[in-house]
């Protein structure tokens, strides 16, 4: 097992994914970073995206709002605010939220409704994404 | 003497509310048990989450966070009260109640509440409290967008300067027949070391401390929302379940008084009527 690393998805709710994976691709706020076996101690601030795993050679998506990342000892672990895998994602769900947020962005109510409101919209934009990303 | 017919309708009425309240007291018994599940599921990942929060505490130093750095001054505090959504429950509600009217009383500075859950519309309007917002709709197990929706909301309050200070008011869950009224302060947070952080690691920090701070800080207070919710919902159901199962225990008791009472008054009509009896035929016998 010394190509993989143990990663998991854990978020309030629950474990939401636990396998060894040969690469893992995680959006920091600075940019996405690529994770692989052996990497140094690492933590980082996450955002809304998309994480890219390969476990056995295939590709899996999941959808993230925000959170840490924290790498240490051949274990990833990632702690999201929310996170659901492409598989289990609702894709009319995501885009009526999306619609929504950017109604919402259109009224420009107040600065923090407009900050939630964009915040909203990129975790339906992520969670569409990743969607497609599985079923492309 | 009392009639045995009503009685009768009223020892059906209490064998009615008797299984009313055993149903009760299941219903809560399995909300209970979900609650408490959810609270396993979360373990791992507070767990994790305070981990990360160690290392970042003993590794580095000029951390600053808008959600740690208190106030200069605090003119308004928001207390968060976290009621049951329904009654029934014995003292569960009064008591948080109770101990939050000491509390704004004490610290006697300008407040605003937010309740959670919904009972008491009625009792909090007379009480002349200060009821900013209320979030009705939680549900019976609470779950993760409920606490990130109230969590957010809070967050928003403490942010855009409404208020300097959030408190959090619940009913603490120590034992199914314990719990106790808690004020835990929210906002600013006060972010602690567990005992078991020792190691000293080097970490590579990306982008930077401060930025993984906000992060983690955003997972801690939501964390706390949803470990409070839990906490409460625990409480409640437990004490509707303490509640429930003393009222069906007296139930049982009082029909046994009942039956006593209508089997005396049973037992005094027939000793009537048999007299009746004895005294006409004694009276027909002297005709003869």
């Amino acid at each position: 097992m010394a190509d993989k690393i143990n990663f998991q998805i854990a978020t309030a709710d629950g474990v939401v994914c636990d396998a060894m994976a040969s690469y893992v691709l995680v959006p920091l706020t600075d940019g996405d970073a690529g994770i692989m076996a052996s990497h140094a101690a690492m933590i980082g601030a996450l955002r809304e995206g998309v994480v890219k795993y390969v476990i056995e050679g295939e590709e899996h998506y999941a959808a993230v709002s925000g959170g840490v990342v924290s790498v240490a000892d051949n274990e990833l672990i990632l702690l999201a605010r929310t996170a659901e895998k492409a598989e289990t994602i609702d894709l009319a769900r995501a885009q009526a939220s999306k619609k929504r947020a950017r109604a919402r962005i259109d009224r420009k109510n107040s600065d923090i409704d407009l900050k939630r409101a964009e915040l909203s919209l990129q975790r339906a934009i992520a969670r569409e994404k990743a969607y497609r990303l599985m079923h492309k | 003497m009392a009639n045995m017919r009503a009685i009768r309708t009223r020892i059906k009425s209490v064998k009615n509310t008797e299984q009313i309240t055993k149903a009760m007291k299941m219903v809560a018994v399995s909300k209970l048990r979900r609650t408490q599940n959810s609270m396993q599921a979360m373990r791992p990942f507070a767990e994790k989450s305070q981990e990360v929060m160690d290392t970042l505490l003993s590794g580095s130093s000029g951390l600053k966070n808008r959600f740690i750095t208190p106030r200069k001054e605090v003119k308004k505090v928001c207390y968060v009260l976290f009621l049951g959504n329904r009654g029934l429950c014995g003292a569960y509600n009064s008591a948080v109640l109770h101990y939050a009217n000491s509390v704004i009383k004490q610290s006697g500075k300008d407040y605003g509440l937010v309740v959670c859950g919904r009972w008491g519309k009625d009792v909090l309007a007379n009480s002349k409290l200060n009821v900013v917002h209320t979030f009705s709709e939680l549900s019976d197990t609470p779950t993760v967008d409920e606490a990130l929706e109230i969590s957010d909301y809070l967050k928003e309050l403490y942010l855009n300067g409404e208020y300097d200070e959030v408190h959090l008011i619940y009913q603490r869950y120590i034992t199914a027949l314990r719990q106790e009224p808690t004020d835990v302060q929210f906002l600013p947070a006060k972010p602690e070391k567990s005992d078991s952080a020792g190691q000293t690691r080097v970490f590579i920090f990306e982008p930077d401390t401060n930025s993984v701070l906000e992060g983690v800080m955003q997972l801690y207070l939501n964390n706390k929302v949803m470990s409070t919710l839990l906490d409460a919902k625990c409480g409640e159901h437990s004490a509707r379940m303490t509640a429930m199962t003393a009222a069906a225990d007296s139930t049982k008791s009082l029909i046994a008084e009942l039956d006593l009472k209508l089997n005396r008054v049973r037992q005094a009509a027939i000793t009537t009527e048999i007299s009746e009896i004895v005294g006409g035929a004694s009276a027909l016998k002297k005709k003869k």
